[in-house]
């Protein structure tokens, strides 16, 4: 009920600013910023080129205010902002919980030194392209710290240029390093427990995985005899090996722990499905490796096991000849896709390619 | 004597059994000889190109440990504190290695000196790791041996596999004296005792596994994978409800015996039980006493109070154990997962909390074709392996396929662990070609089908034969052996013998020989065809094997890295031996006592072979000190003037490798310098700022100030323009560096000034560069102004004698005249 009313209110809300956005000379201060955080749904001011100047380029902010700069769009593929976002996030978010929690006497000291007027603000290339141009960005991601206008400088036309200080991005714990930074630059004496992480508790996610949970104890149960008989089963195990080891000898933890591209698109807009050298894979070079094993083992096991049961003589050496030259043609495969890992191998069963 | 009969009838030979076996087992000790042979020759590639020389780096440090200990005796070995690493702290030399290795040498030394052969210790230790790689292979042979219940093809081929396989040879190359070169064996002759002891279920078995065990605890830090992986086999069989009393015997025998032997290593002192990495030895030794007393209960109590008892007890024993446990981490008794073995877990853990552990190359994951290149055509023979182990699934079966999995994903988490998995990939190898040479290349069936129609040709074939009478499978067969099998196993035996190639084509004539005396129906036509086809064609495959495993080991692996080879223009051979140059050049020409700066993986180096004090080294035992030498390296020249006065650093080492293109260099390695101590400083240090705002590495004219003003660049390109001033200026000359592949202006170059430190050393190619931390100044000013005051000076000089010079041209043509 209560939230409902507020949704309400905020569409009034909005026209309400608006209209005095219009009508005032396009300058936000703090009060601004703090209605418009009020009505978004985490404590994050979202930049646009729309209202970049009013935020960060105008002579009447009385605000400290840091934005992150970044691209998100998977078509820029930039890992380091996707990695970075949500500790940002997080730290964001901590901080307004943080300041609410504090008591009075704590927060009278906080605001007389302006502790209430520190803002977090995000902007993604997506939406900022005039923005980032202004700001002469060629790299992503970036984090900037705007100081107050101070009117003391000269040019006060151009804050976005000469008033503010950017984060370094390290390597290692990045969460204590981003608070470290926030504080040494504020002139406020902040505490450094409004920083302290609050994770946030994710209800839905922690429904829907007990309701997985449980639901799968009930089947378990319902067809225990059922279930029974995969457990004890020979074949499930040993597929499940089998396939587990062709994936590890085929590179998958590398493309796990180096979160490797898919395909590599060339600068004519081809595809290269294999890179060369030990020290780089590509995603899919991993599934067709596998598939090449897979097709072995198969031709193998069936040589060993299947066609020893055919009794007729003829038609057990054509599968035989059959299962022979796949595993020829398959290993023959194989080298000639290593020679494109390692162009001074000299060994070659078939040459195709 | 030995009669040999023919029986008219099937046409069948008639030999005493006790001659088989003694041909069986000359047979097999011969193809062993062979393996070895293989096994050792192809890891001499480095002894016969280069020298008897000690590769890399760790085993500099082994090496001069060795030496320590033969000249010192093993007390004082123990006790070793060496102040020449790791100054101005020291390092408990003594309490802080693995024994094993140097003690193996040492043994051997003594004992070959016992015997009167006077060996250099040197010799002994370059060719440790070949010898031991044979006994690996006798190892292999008799785990496999068992695995398979005594089929010796298998084993044998695993033999061999594993005699030759670059995975192994990798780290026991001749020189490659490390503690790997006798740990994998520790580790097959670990688990052959295991497999046998729960075979049997004896305590005298159980005894030699922990023995060896301990052996292997004493060898390397690798052990934790037995500790990990027997306790895992067992809980697995227990799951399966194979648990037994042999089980139980077997196990505690090598898990009480083990863990008190292991803990007489003073580095591993009392870990085994505290750290986590032990903890799931002991959960299982501890659940195998309740499983047993719970056992009692059953045969005792009747089935209702059975479950009574059970369920309470059970109940007790999980709460108190988890309360344990967790009291214990509380209190801190139980220590926390070790770094290195954390990161095998959480991948990611590694990179953000130990980068000192991410930098070392061996830490990398693995891509798909490091495992070809390693294990070439085992790697998709493997799962066929694994698969045939589950065929027939037997205890020690089970274990072959924990070991495979685990192994696998261990080896693609981290490469060195390819060291792991390649016994067991050849173990599996072994199985799945003694399996497939079993069903295809065993012509007993068709020759027993026409040995009835041709029995009057019976004479003439047992005499080709006569050589190489022995059967495989039928010892039972005490007299009658059919010719069929002992022609089947003697191509076998055959191919595994002549591992080298030409024996295949002789063999592939040798069946089809036989072939075709014997061939008749059609029936037999396409019996012996498909067996042929198949047979043909893995021997092929057994063949490019051969060759893929030497010219990897002689590309690949057989560098001492100490020394570097290059091709001349002309395609022979040139040795770059600048490590060595410079490393003589300390050892000469510097005072004994004086402290040398280098980045940590050159320190066991300087050690070993210029015997000079060094700050930091391969054994990374405090972050922090090497973050501070990372600091001087990375940090402005006055700060890290000021660190390396605080250390008490004379001589500076770079290795520099851009005039030749030598890419394993510190400009190269000077990331993770930075991000080391970007770790300790971060205030200080930061790895953005090497990078321009592109995010490119650069070290040319555009390099950031960061880059420009940190000591080891200054270091590297001190006067390298000066190579180049004399090829001219314009747009495609300048000073190049060609491990990076970018160019610095002549200009620029020029601007490169030192001044706290003045250069003494560079090698031939410039790898190795040497300077020295001079003197404070006399007048105490600061260095860097005492360094522009010279040059400013010395710019007068030049311009003066410059005019003098231009003054004295002016007089020649009068001088000349007169």
């Amino acid at each position: 009920m209560k939230n409902f009313c507020q949704g309400q209110f905020s569409i009034i809300r909005i026209l309400t600013i608006l209209l005095i956005l219009c009508s005032s000379v396009c300058a936000y201060t703090s009060k601004d910023l703090d209605k418009i955080i009020s009505k978004s749904k985490n404590n994050i001011i979202k930049i646009t080129d729309k209202n970049y100047n009013k935020i960060l380029n105008n002579e009447r902010k009385d605000y400290h205010i840091a934005v992150y700069l970044t691209a998100s769009s998977p078509r820029v593929g930039c890992a380091l902002c996707n990695e970075f976002q949500p500790i940002y996030t997080i730290l964001a978010n901590s901080f307004a919980e943080n300041l609410k929690k504090l008591n009075e006497q704590e927060r009278l000291e906080l605001n007389k030194n302006g502790g209430d007027k520190i803002f977090f603000a995000i902007a993604d290339f997506s939406d900022n392209m005039e923005f980032f141009t202004k700001l002469s960005l060629n790299n992503v991601p970036k984090l900037f710290y705007f100081h107050p206008t101070n009117s003391n400088l000269k040019d006060n036309n151009d804050n976005l240029h000469n008033n503010f200080d950017e984060y370094a991005f390290t390597t290692g714990d990045q969460t204590t390093a981003l608070a470290n930074w926030l504080i040494s630059n504020t002139p406020i004496k902040i505490p450094p427990k409004l920083f302290q992480i609050i994770q946030p508790l994710d209800y839905s996610k922690i429904i829907t995985r007990l309701i997985i949970i449980i639901s799968i104890i009930i089947i378990i149960y319902k067809f225990s005899t059922k279930f029974n008989k995969i457990v004890y089963s020979k074949a499930i195990y040993q597929s499940i090996s089998i396939i587990t080891i062709i994936l590890f000898t085929c590179g998958y933890m590398f493309n796990q722990i180096r979160m490797t591209p898919y395909t590599k698109t060339n600068n004519d807009g081809s595809f290269t499905y294999f890179v060369s050298g030990h020290q780089a894979q590509l995603g899919v070079e991993t599934q067709i490796i596998s598939g090449i094993y897979a097709i072995l083992f198969v031709s193998i096991s069936f040589l060993l096991n299947k066609v020893n049961q055919i009794k007729n003589l003829k038609i057990k050496f054509l599968t035989v000849v059959i299962m022979v030259f796949t595993i020829f043609i398959s290993y023959a495969v194989l080298v000639n896709i290593y020679h494109l890992k390692h162009g001074a191998y000299p060994f070659y069963i078939l040459k195709f390619f | 004597m030995v009669s040999i009969l023919i029986d008219e009838q099937d046409g069948s030979i008639v030999v005493p059994s006790f001659f088989l076996k003694l041909i069986k087992s000359l047979l097999i000790i011969s193809i062993f000889i062979s393996i070895s042979i293989a096994a050792i020759s192809s890891r001499l590639f480095s002894v016969i190109r280069f020298e008897s020389i000690i590769h890399e780096f760790d085993p500099w440090f082994n090496y001069r440990a060795t030496k320590y200990l033969v000249k010192h005796g093993f007390n004082k070995f123990l006790n070793w504190f060496d102040d020449k690493t790791w100054y101005p702290l020291g390092r408990v030399t003594g309490g802080t290695l693995y024994p094993g290795l140097m003690v193996t040498s040492g043994v051997i030394k003594h004992f070959l000196n016992f015997v009167g052969l006077p060996i250099d210790i040197r010799n002994i230790c370059v060719l440790l790791a070949p010898a031991f790689s044979s006994v690996t292979s006798l190892f292999i042979f008799f785990l496999t041996n068992e695995i398979t219940d005594h089929n010796t093809t298998a084993s044998l081929f695993s033999a061999i596999f594993m005699g030759i396989t670059p995975g192994y040879i990798s780290r026991s190359v001749a020189g490659s004296y490390d503690n790997e070169a006798i740990a994998i064996t520790l580790l097959m002759a670990t688990f052959y005792f295991w497999i046998k002891a729960i075979k049997l279920g004896s305590i005298f078995w159980g005894s030699l596994t922990s023995l060896f065990y301990f052996y292997m605890v004493s060898a390397w830090g690798g052990y934790v994978f037995i500790t990990n992986l027997i306790p895992l086999h067992v809980f697995v069989l227990l799951l399966m409800g194979r648990f037994d009393h042999k089980v139980y015997v077997s196990y505690t025998t090598w898990y009480v015996l083990g863990t008190l032997m292991s803990m007489q290593i003073p580095f591993v002192g009392f870990l085994p039980i505290k750290s986590n990495d032990h903890m799931a030895s002991f959960g299982v030794f501890g659940l195998l006493q309740l499983v047993l007393l719970a056992s009692y209960f059953k045969s005792t109590l009747s089935a209702k109070s059975f479950k009574k008892v059970i369920y309470t007890f059970g109940a007790f024993v999980f709460i108190l154990g988890i309360t344990g446990l967790v009291a214990a981490t509380h209190l801190g008794l139980i220590a926390p997962w070790t770094g290195r073995f954390y990161s095998l877990w959480d991948t990611n853990y590694a990179k953000v909390h130990i980068p000192i552990i991410a930098s070392v190359s061996e830490h990398q994951p693995t891509p798909w074709s490091a495992f070809y290149f390693d294990l070439n055509f085992l790697i998709w023979l493997f799962p066929v392996g694994v698969w045939l182990c589950f065929n027939d699934l037997s205890n020690q079966s089970v274990f072959v396929i924990i070991y495979s999995v685990l192994g696998s994903y261990f080896a693609g988490v981290m490469i060195r662990l390819m060291l792991t998995l390649a016994p067991i990939v050849c173990v599996c190898g072994g199985i799945a070609v003694g399996k497939i040479f079993e069903v295809y290349l065993n012509i007993k069936d068709i020759l027993t089908n026409e040995i009835k129609g041709i029995s009057n040709n019976n004479s003439g074939f047992s005499e080709s034969n006569e050589s190489t009478k022995k059967s495989k499978k039928n010892q039972n067969i005490s007299s009658a052996s059919t010719i069929a099998t002992t022609t089947a196993t003697t191509t076998t035996t055959n191919n595994t013998n002549s591992n080298t190639t030409t024996n295949a084509n002789t063999k592939n004539k040798k069946t089809s020989e036989i072939v075709h005396t014997f061939s008749f129906n059609k029936d037999t036509l396409f019996q012996s065809l498909t067996k042929l086809l198949v047979s043909g064609t893995f021997i092929f495959y057994l063949w490019f094997y051969v060759h893929h495993c030497t010219w990897v080991t002689s590309n690949a692996y057989s560098s001492p890295s100490v020394v570097l080879a290059s091709r001349n223009p002309d395609g022979s051979q040139h040795l770059i031996d600048d490590y060595r140059e410079a490393y003589y050049w300390l050892r000469m020409n510097t005072p004994e006592d004086s402290k040398v700066m280098a980045w940590w993986d050159y320190g066991y180096q300087i050690g070993g072979m210029a015997d000079r004090t060094t700050l930091v080294d391969n054994n990374t035992w405090n972050n922090t000190h090497i973050a501070t030498v990372g600091r001087a390296m990375a940090t402005t020249e006055e700060k890290s003037e000021e660190i390396m006065r605080s250390l008490d650093v004379d001589y500076i080492l770079v290795i520099f490798g851009g005039l030749i293109g030598f890419s394993g260099d510190d400009l190269n390695k000077f990331l993770w310098m930075v991000r080391i101590s970007e770790g300790i400083w971060p205030e200080e240090i930061r790895e953005r700022s090497y990078f321009t705002d592109k995010g490119e590495y650069r070290i040319d004219d555009l390099a950031t100030s960061a880059m420009r003003n940190s000591l080891l660049y200054k270091l590297s390109y001190y006067r390298f323009g000066e190579v180049y001033s004399s090829f001219g200026s314009g747009p495609t000359t300048g000073a190049a560096d060609r491990s990076r592949n970018q160019r610095l202006s002549l200009d620029y170059a020029k601007s490169i000034q030192i001044n706290s430190v003045e250069e003494v050393f560079t090698s031939e190619n410039w790898i190795v560069r040497i300077y020295k931390l001079k003197d404070k100044d006399n007048f105490g000013r600061q260095l860097s102004k005492v360094g522009e005051f010279d040059r400013i000076m010395n710019d007068e000089k030049i311009t003066k004698r410059n005019k003098k010079k231009m003054v004295n041209m002016d007089r020649k043509p009068s001088a000349l005249r007169e």
